[in-house]
């Protein structure tokens, strides 16, 4: 039928695995009954959702301006500021920044963009240690894995796993209890944030007036990276950015409801720009990342953008809640990544994600600055079907159907031909088998008859005058 | 490099879809939640609630001895207490309050220790920029008179809060950072919003992960205060 | 006067769902007529992203449902959602096929909403019975519609009925169209637990109001051995209401 990209034989075993789905039940669940019993309390929730949204378009549309704005204001505090047109650029910079300060030893917190540009194996192959220290990261950097979730990275992860993790990597030999499991992170973490040289962060989003870049965290691992270590660098999509401390203020109200259903992350920590007082770090250097987004921003996709990586539409995805985020050919995950995937890596090599949805529609629902996901998986479809994606037969099939629905007569010869061939498959009133494209129905479920009389053959014969009257 | 990504996403605005605006569509109002209160004590019964619901202790007190039997609850024995800008709190609550503090715990100031001791501090006691109500948080900021770290490193920290310092809602951060700091930005601040906690391990709360595990927020009543805040 | 939207699941699968809906309005005092030469609406190709296709399909439906200015009414939400939200976005570029489906899109509605939005239906009054157990299952397509809980609401008013809800009522089924075929496995993970939360209500059946849904979660049920008794939403108000007098 269509051509998969290997995408599809991914989400087939994942979705064969139970113990994956009942540990990706336990988070989405929580999180999206957690949304859903917080964000209520901003009252009229479609009219923040729509502030949001204005707010991420107006950005969008000026973005050129609040970039100057942010750089100046940062270099005013004494912020190094880089630029980084691709990935590799990006971590050539963080690398040379590394290599110029003898930085042996890296703390980070939790970073999409730094999986995005894969720094941590050219940081590693310079004999740099690198350290990921949100717990979740932490445990998904033990165990040699990928993040499994964009704000959740270990959702794949059970108590046990992680305790198997922990005796296998730290010497762990404590009992499946979390918080003791916490506990022994949290002494080996402490040791390197006491000795690290540099602290690597993401942003959640940049404050373009009076210049600032913020993280928010639950664990401290933020403050720390962003404090300690005598070097302090930041990467950043260069989208992530707010005009001012009002408009912080409105993304600090949606991103953590929608998230985890926490009214704000325990900790929102900003920086200006480094410290000269012996507190604090000495440098501090933000790596401004296009790969992509300046593309993005110049077609007809550009209000994915909007997205502040709040993971709500993964959270609310049936499909995602039963793949995770491993099948996905990148970091990004959901129906998030079901759209920006493409626009990453090319349509050509992705065009099986935006497949993978029912069109449930919950996504673009929940989504707290409107990204139109739902929209734009439809668009991303079309733009496959007309790049013949979908293969010479799906095209076909599709043609020659829409040429049935204008043509009464071979509508309905289309339906008693399919009864009539379906009839040698079919057994009390139930089809197993379906040769061809449709056979993935049956491959999984039973398919009921087609009725012997369709309802409009019904019809003509009780109204034989094509007409109804009583 | 810089001109390229910049004129690149000039282009893109160009040459897209997108019809440019300037004007900033945002009314701040349109999103506050919660407005300024005459009723002081309602204003705290939220901060105190809110902060409450995300695992913080919140303690209401009026009067000093009070506030000296509260940290007697909270400290225990031989913990080590760093005091974070001893002079604002002593501007506030007397010379006599930060003696007794120093007579009856092992205390230090937090800025005067070291990069290796500011970790083996075990509570850490200090006075916030404001707090904000709506969801229980306060801020605290970097400076060459205060310690960041301290009420990081600690397994507890114990914020001061002056009633008067507590606005409403998150849309009060503007105007505050400009009362606090006019048009000296701070190399940093922190919005603490509750203790130290993950649920990374199969969604299982856990508090205390790397900052303190305890939070303790002191709520001063306006009889209690000495000079307003600045 | 209403016009029946007949739908082509509904009219190659269910035709019995189809005749209830006709039975019912009839019962409300609405005459019906039927259009002989409808077909499909369009969705399976533009939900697949085969536009052009699409709308080659949705130009005649258009042409055949302008012919009168009556409502036009479905068995379906996801048909309904189809007309009022995706053909303007079909013709988009087509002026003359977008101010006429807009036009339409005004008129088209869903069984349930009908009777309750416009026909201010009230079961009991009209002395609906059924005494058996049943549990509801509710289209994604709703939300889009602005449906909230009219079928719940229809439902309630049928005396002796012991309606049990469903856990996570607004979860997908994992239908989907050609999601189902281009993605079995996961559509099978998915419509799995809608069929655990089914036999978890204990109810003996299980109504509907999407053809769709209920081809793939009958579908699955049967395959897993765990059959579903499942009747549209027209057919309980239907049998509900008896005998036709």
């Amino acid at each position: 039928m269509t051509r998969h990209t290997g995408f599809y034989q991914k989400t087939a075993e994942a979705s064969a695995k139970r113990d994956l789905a009942s540990k990706l039940y336990v988070a989405t669940y929580r999180q999206s009954d957690g949304r859903q019993a917080i964000c209520p309390e901003l009252g009229d929730v479609e009219h923040f959702r729509q502030l949001s949204a204005d707010l991420r378009d107006h950005v969008l549309k000026n973005l050129d301006t609040y970039l100057d704005r942010l750089v100046a204001n940062l270099e005013r505090a004494g912020t190094k500021i880089h630029w980084a047109r691709t990935a590799e650029e990006a971590r050539e910079i963080v690398r040379r920044v590394a290599a110029d300060n003898a930085v042996k030893r890296i703390v980070k917190s939790k970073s999409m963009i730094t999986e995005e540009i894969d720094l941590n194996p050219v940081l590693e192959a310079d004999g740099i240690e690198v350290t990921e220290t949100d717990l979740g990261e932490y445990i998904v950097q033990l165990a040699g894995q990928k993040p499994g979730h964009i704000v959740t990275p270990a959702v794949h992860c059970s108590t046990q796993d992680v305790v198997e993790i922990f005796q296998k990597k730290i010497g762990y030999n404590g009992p499946a209890d979390p918080t003791k499991l916490t506990k022994a992170a949290r002494v080996i973490l402490r040791d390197k944030f006491r000795n690290a040289d540099m602290g690597i962060s993401g942003v959640n989003f940049a404050v373009a007036d009076p210049g600032l870049i913020a993280i928010c965290t639950n664990e401290g691992n933020g403050r720390y990276v962003t404090t300690r270590p005598r070097i302090y660098l930041a990467v950043m999509g260069i989208e992530r950015i707010v005009p001012d401390l009002e408009a912080a203020a409105l993304m600090l109200k949606m991103l953590a409801r929608f998230s985890t259903g926490q009214r704000i992350t325990q900790y929102t920590t900003f920086t200006a720009g480094p410290s000269r007082d012996g507190e604090g770090p000495e440098q501090v250097h933000l790596v401004l990342v296009d790969n992509g987004r300046s593309g993005i921003l110049a077609g007809k996709y550009w209000r994915i953008l909007r997205c502040i990586r709040c993971g709500s539409c993964l959270n609310a995805c049936p499909v995602f809640r039963h793949i995770g985020g491993h099948c996905f050919p990148g970091c990004y995950s959901g129906p998030i990544g079901s759209i920006l995937l493409p626009q990453l890596l090319g349509l050509d090599k992705s065009f099986d994600l935006p497949k993978a949805s029912s069109l449930c529609g919950l996504c673009g629902d929940v989504c707290p600055v409107k990204v139109p996901i739902p929209d734009i998986l439809l668009d991303l479809r079309h733009d496959s079907a007309r790049s013949g994606y979908g293969g010479p037969v799906e095209k076909i099939g599709m043609t020659v159907m829409a040429k049935a629905m204008r043509r009464p007569w071979m509508y309905r010869f289309g339906q008693r031909a399919m009864r009539w061939f379906l009839k040698p498959m079919s057994k009390n009133g139930w089809i197993r088998y379906l040769p061809g494209p449709p056979g993935g129905w049956t491959s999984v479920k039973d398919l009921p008859v087609p009725a012997p009389r369709s309802f409009l053959r019904q019809w003509q014969a009780n109204n034989s005058d094509g007409q109804t009257t009583k | 490099m810089t001109s390229n990504v910049l004129e690149t996403i000039r282009q893109a605005l160009r040459s897209g879809p997108i019809n440019s605006t300037e004007s900033h569509p945002l009314e701040a109002e349109r999103a506050r939640l919660f407005f300024a209160e005459a009723d002081r004590k309602k204003l705290i019964d939220l901060f105190a609630q809110r902060a409450r619901s995300s695992g913080a202790s919140v303690h209401v007190v009026g009067e000093l001895n009070k506030l000296s039997e509260t940290i007697g609850t909270i400290i225990s024995d031989g913990e080590r207490l760093a005091v974070d800008r001893p002079d604002v709190i002593s501007e506030r609550l007397g010379s006599g309050f930060l003696n007794q503090l120093k007579e009856s715990y092992r205390t230090v100031v937090a800025r005067q220790l070291d990069r290796e001791e500011i970790f083996k501090i075990n509570v850490a006691i200090t006075p916030v920029d404001f707090a904000i109500a709506e969801t229980g948080s306060i801020i605290i900021s970097a400076g060459s008179d205060r310690s960041r770290m301290s009420s990081l490193t600690s397994d507890k920290h114990i914020a001061l809060i002056w009633a008067d310092q507590i606005v409403p809602d998150l849309m009060d951060l503007p105007a505050q950072f400009k009362r606090v700091f006019a048009d000296n930005v701070p190399p940093g601040f922190t919005i603490i919003s509750g203790p130290s906690k993950t649920a990374d391990i199969e969604m299982n709360l856990v508090i205390g992960v790397h900052g303190p595990g305890e939070l303790h927020l002191i709520v001063l009543l306006k009889g209690i205060a000495g000079n307003p805040p600045k | 006067m209403a016009c029946l939207f007949v739908t082509c699941l509904g009219d190659t699968f269910y035709p019995g769902a189809v005749r209830a809906t006709v039975n019912v309005l009839r019962r409300f005092g609405v005459e019906v007529v039927c259009p002989q030469d409808q077909t499909c609406c369009g969705q399976p190709m533009f939900n697949a992203g085969y536009f052009e296709q699409s709308r080659e399909a949705a130009r005649y439906f258009i042409d055949v449902f302008r012919r009168t200015s009556d409502p036009v009414i479905a068995p379906s939400s996801s048909c309904v959602s189809m007309i009022r939200h995706s053909y303007s976005k079909l013709f988009a570029d087509e002026p003359d096929y977008l101010r006429a489906a807009g036009e339409l899109a005004d008129r088209t509605w869903e069984f349930s909403e009908y009777l309750v939005k416009k026909l201010n239906i009230n079961l009991g009054e009209l002395g609906a019975r059924f005494e058996d157990s049943v549990t509801y299952h509710y289209s994604c397509h709703f939300r889009p519609l602005g449906i909230v809980d009219e079928p719940i609401t229809l439902i309630g008013q049928i005396a002796g009925i012991d309606y049990r809800p469903i856990e996570r009522l607004r979860q997908c089924c994992g239908f989907g169209g050609t999601f189902s075929l281009n993605f079995p496995e996961v559509s099978e993970a998915i419509v799995r637990d809608k069929v655990e939360c089914i036999g978890r209500t204990g109810a003996n059946w299980l109504i509907f109001s999407d053809a769709g849904c209920a081809m793939n979660i009958t579908g699955y049920a049967h395959r897993a051995g765990r059959p579903i008794k499942a009747m549209h939403l027209a057919e309980l108000i239907d049998r509900s209401l008896g005998e036709q007098s």
